[in-house]
């Protein structure tokens, strides 16, 4: 159906089945045009905000990490739930592109470009954390093993080595994979603009031709990359979950957690995706290629993943009860009846019990129903984050150890420094880059929305 | 070359480096002084390697030993001397912070004098000891005073001899704030001697304190550590320790049970006690007679002493019980800082009760005090403010006493200093006194000069200086001898040039007349220096004492008479294991380590009950003012269960708290009754965060801090599942330790050891509070149980070593390993910082280095130069003092030996004065090690989680148990 709603919202009078190839091309180079105020305000901001965060590190750097909130009880707290944060937001995007598509949901046409960008500066964003947490950061890249002048190894061992991996291998495909479909778009771009895109376009079009043997490789080349992409989506947040599954603290040592927070993740990811795409779409005038219908189904797929989280939560605290020692009892109790249970049952709010919303088709189609799941989600997936590593280190097996930890201002500030540089790029990237795929969302006007797939086959 | 070359030739280059090199040669300013080491070095110093010299702790009047390691000439650590009678090797933390006191960066450096300004610049040690010379010369001649701390030696007598000299105008005040007056003169009523007795609590089988904080400051607390433990391992059984008193302090938590009793009760209890066991008396009856005995103890009898002491009837007929049952037992008076104005009636009831179970000569001696200082009683120095604010004294020489900072507030010192024309403060550090004092005259610390102390008979240690001054500093009998010198004095008072010299005589002199040493006297001063002073090899006999007549009517005398509030809580003062009478309180190390029992750090907070505190309606950290009298002071709140209804407690070491109670004595002895006042209590709305190290007070269940019914009994095996790994293979050795619950005392003394030896950072009061502290071990203090039976355990925790450790998988820089010895090394150098280790540690053991830390000058000379001072963004945590073991190592390989059980000793196993933990080889089946970690009672903490720890825990026997 999504062709046809698309054709016939489409600028230009035309008869309904008609294929309307300006219609799609039109409001994506428009879409690129100079930022509006409000955009360059937003740009300036967010680059501001990512400066003060970048201030932030630089007092970090100097004066050591006494300037954080951290302690010898809790040596996790701020930085770490961001770097879960936003490796969980960077899950939407090559969900949206390689599962669905191998799952042939059609309406991630108009979505998965700017879902595959969001990934990419996410991880971006993701990865700056380890470096930023880290004591003595200018030594970070001992993390890398290579043969060195040191004769020194990493430890394979250990949970944040298999991060760097998965960090930088999820990195490296989800660019490349943003990179490749984008491909015959910014052939098609490389004549409509002029200046140094048109030279920036055609540099990365790779000389395009259009050809129907360039076409028959692309599809091949994107399917294998989606199959191959897939995994990535479940080992790549597995593999963070790692960071905690892998260590004895009660709370965090369980094996419920990569499918835990697998499923979170693109929970996140898909939340932060809606809200994104609601303001973008008007922004940039995109509202008749990002239909409603595409957000009723995004909305379907956050409701669904959110029953997974809920249903997880339940899990964990039924472990702990039924099958865990009294240290698992003891950290869980405190976990829903501590100090930080304001920020659990705020959680549970924002993660369990209102995206139930979603279940009425009302909220899943306005956007205002939707902004009203979604923006908690993202809140309460920040806090489930924050909960886990804050709880289980505050309340661990020594208990003269406890104390409770506050996050000071330096964390907040490069906190939101991430979130400025995260949009900051993000704004830019979509002005830059054709934030929907032309090529595809005009198979679709013409109800081939199978040829890619038939190419590849 | 041509012709037309420009630039340089050949022969101008040569000429002009000719000229320039020549010109260089006779330069007449001469580079930078020496930078090369000594091409040769003293005999003893060997770069790299430490000397060791016996010198004196002089931070308590107990008087032990020390050992000195010095290196590259300066003092890096102090140990216990091993050859002390009093110490036995072992130092408290107070005595390992002298080393504190001595490189303190507030250390005035040279003399300075007060300023119009109010404040002190420096001054040269010529213009001090002219003016004060002159002081002492110019008429009108008013009195001279020399007020002193006690003083059992050499400088103690120098100051005598300075006052003689001086004539009939000069006197000299010995003040010891916490001085034992009461036992003196309870002994005096009792026996005709004037002395305070010994105590031998490792002869007791059952040990009964009235309290006597004989743990933390009463008397000997590194000497009665180890004597508790050596009773409670005896063969023939077990020793019980009882303690009665208002506060669950140290030594109530070593205590088999702490039974909560009115503050001030101990008279009463006591004299019930000899009531209940008259009859059956073992030792000899007063000459009164036991009628007139049992009309003396008849008003004493159970129910009235259950209605006034809180101690119920039922515990008093047990106690009385086991007394008798017991083969021999020993029941200690209560410590000064529990005394109020009956203290002399309270420790002759403590002496009549002793003399009934035929304690004396058994485990009470007498005849052993050398009795060589008498301290003040505060009448003298109420007298001495009088006169001072009077105008009549012209000239007061405090020589490292206190008095502003320690006596009540009431006698207005500090005003009545300012009416002296002259006052002098010869002091090492900063002090209250030297603040209102003209002059501060800084003193050489112990460690730079030369001291005796003779404790008791028999005993004469000898303190030399181990390294050279660093600052422009004298000894205080230098200083006297200078001034004598400038008065005229010297020639017949003063044979003497120099201090050194008196000391010399002194120690030559003990040597020749109590140690019969025949022969050279330099010789055997000499030996003696390097033993650490003369120890007689044979114990003196202790004196046969005899009940004098005449002594029982000091139990006429009334009751504690407490003023202020009548419906306050009566203010009882905690013993400060830490600061003592605040003399080491602002040392650093003291300060950081937080009294155990509270776990606060950086503060003296009012320690309130719960019951309490929920009445006034305030909680930790609010400000509350405290009235008594006409003095008041604010002091946040701390709430602690182990606390006699109706009392509130103050730490003896806080200078507030001894300004606060009123000037009240003792009125027999006339010491200083500190049991004086209740205090009202008013909110002020102010609250502070107050620094401390305690999460949770209770254990949650967790089993950490184990305890069996008795020394045999064994503990269930840990319950784990199999591990996935096969067992590690065994390698070179695996250093193990085992702590014994049984005998660690919470004292903190391994903890000042190890901020000694591995170079801990003292981070300051806001970094702790944010949880941040520097320390690889840390004892934990839980609370259990209910309001009697409450107890408080105290859990050394430090790196476990573990054989599977959680740490060592988790770091991704592979910074920590495991080494083949078994040690969970850390390697600094390669560690970024991620902390997830600390993360992983169920021991929480490790502390990240969360800032760079300040080493304020003169500190960095005191850094142990074996271990690495560490940078910011390093984890950290206890490596067994592993420069330990390689010097050991080495020390073995140099002989050609096999390294021997006993040869390695950790800092924190070394300095234990309760002997509680146990080091070696667990691989060597004869170590020592190997058979302590196989007792019945060892276990290893969180032992479930399988982290095979190189740490055994031996429980703590009590047959209650830790609810």
């Amino acid at each position: 159906m999504s062709h046809r709603e698309l054709a016939t919202a489409g600028a230009t009078p035309a008869a309904a089945g008609t294929p309307a190839i300006p219609d799609i091309e039109t409001p994506v180079v428009a879409s690129m045009g100079l930022p509006g105020p409000i955009l360059w305000t937003l740009i300036v901001l967010s680059g501001a905000a990512a400066a003060l965060g970048g201030w932030c590190w630089s007092v970090q750097i100097q004066r050591g990490m006494v300037v954080t909130g951290l302690q010898n009880t809790e040596g996790w707290g701020v930085y770490i739930t961001n770097f879960v944060f936003w490796v969980g937001i960077a899950h939407c995007g090559t969900l949206v592109s390689a599962i669905l598509f191998l799952f042939r949901a059609r309406f991630r046409t108009a979505v998965y470009r700017a879902a595959e960008m969001m990934t990419v500066i996410a991880v971006t964003t993701a990865g700056l954390f380890p470096i930023l947490h880290v004591g003595r950061p200018w030594f970070a890249y001992w993390l890398f093993p290579y043969p060195n002048q040191r004769h020194l190894w990493v430890n394979f061992k250990s949970p944040l080595l298999w991060d760097v991996f998965a960090v930088s291998t999820y990195f490296t495909v989800s660019a490349v994979f943003l990179f490749v479909g984008m491909i015959p778009d910014l052939a098609a771009l490389r004549a409509r603009v002029s200046g140094w895109r048109s030279k920036l376009y055609g540099l990365l079009s790779l000389g395009w031709r259009n050809s129907d043997g360039e076409w028959r490789s692309f599809g091949r080349g994107y399917l294998f990359f989606a199959a191959l992409a897939t995994p990535l989506v479940i080992s790549v947040h597995s593999v963070v979950s790692w960071d905690f599954a892998m260590a004895i603290l009660p709370g965090w040592h369980s094996t419920l957690f990569a499918p835990y927070f697998v499923a979170g993740a693109i929970f996140s990811g898909v939340a932060m995706l809606i809200t994104l795409l609601i303001p973008l779409r008007r922004a940039l005038g995109l509202s008749d290629l990002i239909t409603r219908h595409h957000l009723d189904m995004l909305g379907q797929l956050v409701l669904f993943t959110s029953l997974i989280v809920a249903y997880s939560y339940g899990t964990e605290f039924f472990l702990a009860a039924f099958g865990g020692t009294a240290l698992e009892r003891s950290t869980f109790a405190y976990r829903a009846f501590g100090s930080y249970a304001p920020f659990f049952w705020t959680m549970v709010f924002c993660n369990c019990i209102n995206p139930m919303l979603l279940f009425f088709k009302r909220f899943r189609t306005t956007t205002a129903g939707l902004l009203w799941v979604c923006i908690p989600v993202n809140v309460g997936m920040w806090l489930e984050r924050f909960v886990i590593i804050a709880t289980s280190l505050s309340h661990n097996q020594e208990p003269f150890t406890w104390r409770i930890y506050h996050p000071s201002l330096y964390e907040a500030g490069i906190t939101l420094g991430s979130f400025g540089w995260f949009f900051f790029w993000y704004l830019i990237l979509v002005k830059v880059m054709p934030s929907l795929s032309i090529a595809e969302l005009k198979e679709s006007a013409h109800g081939e929305d199978e040829e890619v797939v038939a190419h590849a086959a | 070359m041509s012709e037309d070359t420009k630039g340089l030739n050949r022969r101008q280059f040569l000429t002009i480096i000719g000229a320039s090199g020549g010109a260089v040669a006779c330069s007449p300013k001469h580079g930078p002084g020496k930078i090369v080491p000594l091409l040769t070095p003293p005999a003893e110093g060997v770069p790299g390697k430490p000397t060791f010299y016996r010198s004196l702790c002089r931070e308590c009047p107990a008087g032990c030993g020390v050992t000195a390691r010095t290196r590259e000439g300066r003092v890096v650590k102090l140990e216990g001397n091993p050859e002390h009678p009093v110490n036995r090797g072992a130092l408290c933390a107070r005595g390992q912070a002298g080393l504190t006191r001595l490189y303190d960066p507030r250390r005035p450096r040279t003399p300075l004098r007060r300023t119009a300004g109010g404040g002190h610049a420096a001054a040269g040690w010529e213009q001090a000891l002219d003016e004060l010379a002159g002081a002492l010369r110019a008429p009108p001649l008013g009195e001279v005073v020399v007020l002193s701390r006690a003083e059992s030696g050499s400088l103690g007598a120098i100051q005598e001899d300075f006052t003689r000299a001086l004539g009939d105008r000069a006197t000299r005040i010995v003040y010891e704030p916490f001085d034992p007056a009461a036992l003196r003169a309870a002994s005096q009523k009792a026996f005709g001697l004037e002395e305070v007795p010994v105590y031998r609590i490792d002869r007791a089988a059952m040990i009964v304190s009235l309290g006597a904080d004989f743990l933390e400051s009463w008397l000997s607390p590194v000497e009665h550590a180890r004597m508790l433990s050596e009773a409670r391992s005896a063969e023939g059984g077990r020793a019980k320790l009882l303690f009665l008193g208002p506060y669950l302090g140290v030594t109530a938590a070593a205590a088999d049970s702490w039974i909560p009793t009115a503050p001030g009760a101990e008279r009463e209890i006591a004299l019930a006690l000899c009531r209940e066991i008259q009859g059956r008396a073992r030792g000899a009856l007063p000459p009164e007679g036991a009628a007139a005995l049992g009309t003396i103890l008849a008003p004493y009898d159970p129910a009235t002493v259950e209605r006034k002491a809180g101690l119920p009837a039922g515990t008093l007929a047990g106690l009385a019980r086991d007394l008798l049952a017991a083969p021999s037992s020993v029941v200690l008076p209560p410590a000064p800082t529990a005394s109020g104005t009956d203290a002399t009636a309270a420790a002759l009831a403590v002496t009549l009760l002793n003399q009934l179970l035929g304690n004396h000569g058994k485990t009470v001696l007498y005849g052993l005090d050398p009795g060589e200082e008498r301290p003040a009683a505060l009448a003298d120095l109420r007298d001495l403010a009088s006169r001072m604010a009077a105008g009549r004294v012209s000239v007061l020489i405090t020589v490292d006493a206190d008095p502003v900072a320690t006596l009540p507030a009431e006698l207005r010192f500090a005003e009545a200093m300012a009416k002296v024309p002259l006052t002098a403060s010869i002091a090492t550090g900063r002090s209250a006194t030297g603040e209102h004092s003209t002059y501060i005259l800084p003193e050489l610390h112990t460690l730079e000069t030369w001291s005796d102390s003779h404790v008791r008979r028999g005993i004469l240690g000898l303190g030399q200086p181990v390294m050279r001054p660093i600052f422009d500093a004298r000894s205080s009998g230098d200083i006297l001898l200078e001034l004598g010198a400038r008065l005229g004095l010297a020639a017949e008072q003063f044979p003497f040039r120099s201090f050194e010299e008196f000391w010399r005589d002194r120690a030559s002199s003990y040597a020749m007349l109590e140690e019969n040493w025949t022969g050279d006297l330099l010789a055997a001063v000499r030996s003696g220096q390097q033993v650490g002073g003369f120890f007689s090899k044979t114990p003196r006999p202790p004196a046969d004492v005899t009940w004098q007549p005449g002594a029982l009517e000091a139990f006429h005398s009334a009751a504690t008479e407490l003023s202020g509030d009548p419906a306050g809580p009566i203010l009882a003062l905690a013993p400060d294991l830490l600061r003592y009478d605040g003399r080491s309180g602002g040392l650093p190390w003291m300060e950081e380590l937080g009294d155990p029992v509270t776990t606060v750090a950086w503060a003296t907070p009012l320690v309130v009950a719960p019951a309490l505190a929920a009445q006034l309606g305030v909680e930790e950290g609010d400000v509350v003012r405290a009235f008594a009298g006409q003095e008041n002071a604010e002091f946040p709140i701390y709430v602690w269960s182990g606390l006699a209804p109706g009392v509130v407690a103050l730490s003896a070491g806080s200078s507030a708290a001894l300004a606060l109670l009123p000037a009240k004595d003792d009125h027999i002895g006339g010491g200083r009754a500190f049991l004086s006042t209740r205090v009202r209590l008013a909110r002020t709305g102010k609250h502070v965060q107050l620094v401390k190290y305690e999460g949770s007070q209770s254990q949650q269940g967790r089993d950490l801090f184990r305890t069996v019914p008795s020394r045999d009994a064994r503990l269930p095996e840990a319950e784990h599942g199999r591990s996935m790994y096969p067992p590690a293979k065994p390698g070179a050795r695996r250093w193990a330790m085992a702590v014994d619950l049984d005998r660690c005392t919470g004292c903190e003394a391994c903890v000042a050891a190890c901020y000694a030896e591995n170079n801990l950072p003292v981070v300051g009061a806001d970094q702790v509070s944010r949880g941040r502290a520097m320390r690889w071990i840390r004892i934990e203090r839980y609370v259990d149980g209910r309001d009697a039976s409450r107890k408080a355990s105290f859990l050394p925790m430090l790196c476990q070593q573990c054989g599977e450790a959680p740490c060592e998988m988790v770091c991704p820089a592979d910074a920590t390993y495991h080494n083949p010895e078994g040690l969970n090394a850390q390697v600094y150098n390669r560690c970024i910082g991620t902390r997830y280790c600390a993360n992983n540690c169920p021991y929480k053991v490790r502390v990240f280095n969360f800032e760079d830390h300040a080493w304020p000058e003169p500190e960095p000379m005191r850094l142990n130069p074996d271990v690495t001072v560490r940078d910011k963004g390093v984890m950290e945590k206890c490596t067994f003092c592993v420069q330990r073991i390689r010097l050991a190592e080495n020390m073995a390989r140099d002989e050609g030996r096999p390294l021997r059980d006993g040869d390695v000793v950790p800092a924190c196993v070394q300095t234990c004065p309760s002997r509680a933990l146990t080091f070696g080889d667990l691989q060597d089946k004869g170590s020592a090690i190997f058979r302590v970690s196989k007792s019945p009672r060892g276990y290893h903490v969180l032992g479930e989680l399988n982290t095979q720890p190189a740490i055994t825990y031996l429980a703590r026997v009590d047959k209650g148990g830790r609810a």
